[in-house]
């Protein structure tokens, strides 16, 4: 796995005529997004604008999750403490949006390293169970705070009339935020797979005894990397609290955002830096459809393509259409050959 | 080629998408059908009753279709509904009614639920549209200023409200003191408080509020702090799980009321009673609608006549649900026929004006938008079914409740 992961790192160099149609076709899409507002129908852009938010918290599991190894199943932690950093900030103490954004990010990377520290000892198994029961209790916490927080009742951002500290950005607005969000994911995600710190991490991934007598500081790479994740998720919660106006304990820090990162970056490819991207777009467009197409069904015929795509993918759409180009072969039909299913 | 076939994926995904058309067709209609939209929760939590909110709005099609239609000035429409699922959370339905207004969609009938109801109402303000809600209660929802959403349904500050106002007229004796015990979500808070103040107002002491997790299913950490203090009547404002939760303990730890017990909407519901068995009678519930509610409309009839009708269509008795999302869809009829428009504006205009009686009792809006012109039903579980015993009687009160041990 760590070993594939480091060759997907491998991307032309502009210099070759396949690297320069790539910039050319990369500059285009780039381009036409951009421009999308003036062309797409206010509703599309806000599925749009939930694609890129998924897309940029599969990359952000990514980090901790894909290149240091460690799955992570309490990101959605991060997610609602950004929202409710923002939310607090904007109804209780009359913030504007912008520095209530980057204390949420602050608060993203704060909890991340005080919370990495004692669980990111864990491995395997205990540490998926120790991040997930970090996200409950956190949520129980917000639930039994009402007078910061509105409890269950949940809170709601002043974004219309007087009130509105920041003047409400529309579906354009959150289509901008959500965008910018993801290139700066996806240019954290590059830096780090090229970087000596990205390296560590898939040593980390591949053996940690090994990383630590290798001479990395391994504790230190966990946690940086837990942060990177922790960051980005709680920048997304915070713009996404936003666009939600009012939000709920059970929404923000719901374990159904948490499994979806996670199965957008394992169906994209995990430790790669498009897979999450390539994951969480090809589900999330594929949701919507089957929501607007089967009314009733759509839930189980969901489930029942994630289940199928972990079967014949196990290692990610982005590694295995390189596996089927290379070898021309792929690896579920040779296992059903070989063991005559 | 990896990132080149990334990109060209995203590309066309991005180009499939829809584009903006012309527009310029009337709001709402397409050639001669009068298009109205429901995202609704047809999978996920609430799923239950997202799917009876959705016969209610089936009925009212096709009772309106099968008496001719709808009305608007000289000409007259088929009514169509395109219905959408939120998954039972409030994100979905406010992109989904943002869905709805591209379009063309401009008359929304309400999601299930006070939270996807508050979510759709921000985004129905701002595309202009119009909705009216069947199921969002919660009083938070009307009091944000908002100018497109009405609601027909009693709003959620009445729910114990009206069971303190059924006890305080009937009971003998009256109960001099009350504890409340209620889940802490936004609806059940707000129907907490307007419990409390009404208790107040009608002489009653109230001895303690005590809050527990929605959802909950131990709540005897508050029942025992509630035990010592002997109130006559222990109110609860909650759902279903929550309601049964605190009759079963009250049984186990042998709290008997000297009055009764009441709640807010799990009793009325089969499960409540089926669940509970005897430890269920007596108890006091509150319903939007039971068939004795009084009133009639030219479309539905009287409260007996829609349970008849809506029988002979779905084969099932109907629920409250079913009936105030009829109503919603009702009242929307009659403000377009009324306005003699489908320009949303004038459609807002008649709906803040109308002033009618229905199948539901009266609809009229208070200047939030919330119908507070409508009593609610009190009911009371009496050998196994509940009986309406205010504001107008099937049954007798039967007060006060005997201990558990005696049922």
């Amino acid at each position: 796995m760590a070993e594939s992961a480091a060759r997907s790192t491998r991307i032309p160099q502009p210099s070759s005529p396949a690297g320069w149609i790539l910039v050319g076709l990369g500059a285009a899409g780039f381009a036409y997004l951009l421009y999308a507002p003036v062309l797409l129908l206010e509703s599309f852009l806000r599925t749009l604008g939930g694609v890129f938010m998924f897309a940029t918290l599969a990359l952000a599991w990514n980090i901790i999750g894909g290149f240091a190894g460690y799955a992570s199943f309490g990101n959605v932690v991060f997610f609602g403490l950004g929202g409710y950093t923002v939310a607090t900030l904007m109804a209780k103490a009359g913030w504007t949006f912008w520095p209530a954004l980057v204390v949420a990010g602050a608060v993203g990377v704060l909890f991340a390293v005080l919370m990495g520290l004692p669980i990111l000892r864990l491995r395997g198994h205990y540490f998926a169970i120790a991040t997930l029961s970090v996200a409950e209790g956190m949520r129980e916490i917000v639930v039994n705070m009402p007078s910061l927080t509105g409890g269950g009742a949940g809170i709601t951002i002043p974004a219309v009339g007087l009130e509105a500290t920041t003047s409400y950005p529309g579906n354009t607005g959150f289509y901008y935020f959500f965008l910018i969000l993801l290139l700066v994911a996806l240019a954290v995600t590059w830096r780090v797979s090229r970087s000596r710190f990205g390296y560590s991490l898939r040593a980390i991934h591949q053996d940690e005894d090994s990383a630590a007598a290798l001479g990395i500081n391994t504790t230190r790479a966990k946690v940086a990397a837990f942060a990177l994740s922790g960051l980005l998720t709680a920048l997304t919660g915070a713009i996404y609290a936003f666009q939600q106006v009012t939000i709920y304990p059970n929404r923000l820090f719901s374990i159904e955002f948490t499994v979806l990162m996670v199965v957008m970056a394992v169906i994209g490819g995990t430790g790669t830096i498009f897979g999450p991207v390539v994951g969480a777009v090809g589900l999330q467009f594929l949701s919507e459809y089957l929501r607007q197409n089967y009314l009733e069904l759509h839930t189980v015929l969901f489930g029942a393509i994630i289940i199928l795509a972990v079967i014949f993918l196990p290692n990610g759409i982005v590694e295995s259409a390189r596996e089927l180009r290379s070898t021309k072969r792929i690896r579920f039909l040779d296992n059903v050959k070989a063991n005559r299913l | 080629m990896t990132r080149r076939f990334v990109i060209l994926v995203c590309c066309a995904l991005l180009l499939a998408g829809a584009c903006k058309g012309s527009e310029g067709e009337e709001a709402g209609a397409q050639g001669s059908t009068l298009q109205f939209g429901a995202a609704l929760s047809l999978t996920g939590q609430l799923s239950r009753e997202g799917i009876l909110t959705k016969d209610g709005y089936e009925y009212c099609k096709q009772v309106v279709n099968e008496e001719g239609g709808v009305e608007v000035g000289d000409k007259t429409y088929d009514l169509d509904i395109t219905y959408q699922d939120d998954k039972s959370t409030p994100d979905v339905a406010a992109q989904l009614v943002d869905q709805m207004n591209d379009d063309n969609v401009k008359f929304i009938l309400g999601p299930y639920g006070s939270s996807s109801t508050e979510a759709a109402s921000a985004v129905v303000e701002r595309n202009g549209q119009l909705m009216i809600s069947s199921a969002g209660a919660d009083d938070t929802i009307y009091e944000k200023g908002y100018q497109n959403t009405f609601g027909v349904l009693s709003p959620a500050s009445e729910y114990l409200a009206t069971i303190v106002k059924a006890v305080s007229d009937i009971a003998q004796p009256k109960p001099k003191t009350v504890a409340i015990l209620s889940a802490d979500d936004g609806f059940s808070k707000t129907a907490a408080e307007g419990g409390a103040a009404q208790a107040e107002e009608e002489g009653m002491e109230v001895v303690a509020t005590e809050f527990f997790a929605e959802g909950s299913t131990d709540v005897s950490a508050q029942l025992t702090k509630v035990k010592p203090l002997n109130p006559d009547l222990i109110l609860g404002s909650v759902h279903l799980e929550e309601g049964v939760a605190i009759i079963k303990q009250s049984e186990e730890l042998g709290i008997n009321p000297a009055g009764g017990f009441g709640e807010t909407v799990a009793p009325p519901t089969p499960d409540f009673i089926e669940t509970l068995g005897p430890a269920a009678e007596y108890t006091l519930g509150s319903s939007q609608w039971t068939p004795e509610t009084e009133g009639e409309d030219e479309l539905f009839g009287t409260a007996e006549d829609y349970a008849e009708g809506f029988e002979a269509a779905f084969g099932d008795t109907p629920e409250y649900h079913n009936a105030e999302a009829t109503a919603a869809c009702l009242a929307m009829i009659l403000a377009i026929e009324d306005a003699g428009s489908l320009e949303p504006e004038a459609v807002r205009e008649s709906l803040a004006n109308l002033d009618t009686e229905s199948f539901f009792g009266p609809i009229k809006f208070d200047e939030n938008g919330k119908n507070i012109y409508k009593p609610m039903q009190v009911i009371q579980i009496q050998d196994g079914k509940p009986v309406t015993v205010w504001p107008s009687a099937e049954g007798e009160l039967k007060w006060p409740a005997p201990p558990f041990d005696e049922r």
